[in-house]
């Protein structure tokens, strides 16, 4: 693991790199740096944003200026990274019901050589870790999926895809939590609720998180 | 309470937008042109970041069910009130059974409604913003339409009785601003001349240009309004107020702030230069125009 990085991301933002790739240790390290940032207090910090490899900090400029950010940035993250990913906060497990009637569940089938049963079981076998949220709110980049489910995304995107659907693309699966356009293959649908703007924590998922898809 | 007689056809209601709610997945959405609503705000003896109503495409008409201040800015546009044209970036009354009718934008691409004391809708996630995306905020998440009802809070007894003559242009947000400045995130080229496509909203401005840059797909990482995303095509994105949180596309740097406004009012078909800035160039400008803002409030009283 390489040592972090900051570079600004415009005037309101800058990017604390970590690494280059989809892993459960840098994704582990990006929490606890987030979490030391965040437990710095830092005025003027509007936004702590986790990805896979990076993390995003928002800030106010009339409040705080690019270096002083960056000293406390610093000041706060720790430095030996490899005990630092050993500091995982606390995370929810989270059991979500899923009909797999979705409309590629055939489609993916036919293109991984398995039988309908088989995708369900294996989609279903495995805890997935929360890497990413973002595109829309509450949506929930989740992985590693099995590499036998592995298919790029489809070619054309829908226009809409129904809030609720489960669906698979690259390593990764997700649930759609408002009809949006989309390029994944769905293979199901869930009645939960991922995102709730009336409610404080808003997005039912966090970065970190477990999350088990049980076949209903 | 005033009601939408003629829906424009894109209106919302926007405030300064939302923080705090990113790691949600939730966008900053607000005014695409802040400093315009911040402008018409404090005019008013608002706080800047109060809700008013965002119209862009065409113009639209509103009819008054009790009195109020208000004020409009942004693009360039023509307004009358009951048959009585009234000028841009003033304080105007308007009495029960007014109507105003806005036309569409002239120069410019989006047109403020303010109104002493701001538009009354629920707020949701601490932001009275529409972000339209995820149908959440504003008018129940949605465009403004025909027969719409809006709430206005509650003024202040001198707000209700300011009227202003006309703003100084000084004092009054830019508008024609052709070269937009960047922060570069590498050395990626952006000297070409770009033109402002048709496919463009509030989420993002696609940008074309006669030689595609070289883009490509990244793992994604956190992404904010202003960032120039360069995609596998090499015809930029420049992501706006409903931008998403974290993008997988190439950034090749990100628009300063003080010049995301007055790129939000630019037009498909315009031409559009970029040009490199530092932090702390950008950060003396949005300084500045926090300065004119002190202006404008000083005008007011004055």
């Amino acid at each position: 693991m390489s040592p972090p990085r900051i570079v600004p991301l415009g005037d309101r933002a800058l990017t604390l790199t970590l690494g280059d790739r989809m892993s459960e240790d840098l994704s582990s390290l990006v929490m606890a740096q987030s979490a030391r940032i965040r437990d710095a207090g830092i005025m003027g910090v509007t936004d702590i944003v986790p990805s896979y490899a990076a993390l995003g900090v928002h800030y106010d400029p009339l409040v705080i200026s690019f270096s002083d950010l960056v000293e406390r940035i610093e000041a706060a993250v720790a430095t030996d990274v490899s005990s630092a990913a050993a500091e995982v906060a606390e995370t929810a497990i989270h059991e979500i019901l899923v009909r797999y009637d979705g409309e590629d569940l055939d489609d993916v089938a036919r293109r991984t050589h398995l039988t309908v049963d088989e995708v369900i079981a294996i989609h279903s076998e495995r805890e997935y870790r929360v890497y990413v949220i973002g595109f829309v709110p509450g949506f929930a980049y989740l992985g590693t999926l099995d590499e036998r489910l592995v298919l790029p995304r489809r070619e054309s995107p829908r226009k809409r895809v129904p809030a609720g659907s489960v669906a698979i693309a690259d390593q990764q699966t997700g649930i759609y939590p408002s009809s949006t356009p989309g390029g994944w293959h769905l293979i199901g649908n869930t009645d939960a609720i991922l995102f709730d703007q009336n409610l404080e924590q808003p997005s039912r998922f966090r970065v970190g998180d477990r999350v088990r898809f049980v076949k209903c | 309470m005033l009601t939408v007689t003629k829906a424009p056809a894109y209106a919302t209601v926007q405030d300064a937008g939302r923080t705090g709610f990113m790691a949600s997945g939730v966008s900053r959405a607000g005014a695409m042109d802040l400093h315009a609503l911040f402008t018409l705000n404090t005019m008013l003896g608002n706080d800047p970041g109060c809700a008013a109503i965002e119209l862009a495409l065409s113009g639209g008409e509103i009819e008054f069910g009790s009195s109020a201040i208000f004020a409009i800015g942004g693009a360039t546009t023509g307004l009358t009130l009951s048959g009585r044209e009234v000028p841009l970036w003033q304080a105007h009354h308007a009495g029960r059974g007014d109507v105003l009718v806005v036309a569409p934008p002239r120069d410019g691409r989006f047109i403020y409604i303010a109104f002493a004391g701001g538009v009354d809708v629920p707020p949701m996630l601490k932001s009275r913003s529409t972000y339209l995306p995820a149908m959440f905020g504003g008018r129940d998440g949605r465009r403004l339409r025909n027969g719409d009802t809006l709430d206005l809070l509650e003024a202040t007894r001198k707000q209700r009785h300011q009227v202003s003559d006309q703003l100084p242009e000084a004092l009054r947000p830019p508008l024609s601003v052709t070269i937009i400045r960047y922060i570069p995130r590498d050395e990626s080229d952006l000297d070409s001349e770009f033109i402002l496509s048709g496919a463009s909203d509030r989420t993002g401005y696609r940008l074309e240009s006669a030689s595609p840059l070289s883009g490509k797909s990244i793992l994604s990482q956190p992404v904010c309004p202003g960032v120039i995303q360069i995609p596998p095509d090499g015809h930029p994105i420049i992501l706006m107020a409903d931008a998403p949180t974290i993008g997988g596309y190439h950034v090749a740097g990100v628009v300063i702030s003080a010049d995301l406004g007055p790129l939000a009012q630019r037009t498909p078909g315009e031409a559009i230069a970029f040009q490199r800035a530092t932090v702390s160039e950008a950060h003396k400008l949005l300084a500045s125009a926090s300065e004119k803002l002190e202006s404008v409030r000083e005008w007011r009283l004055a």
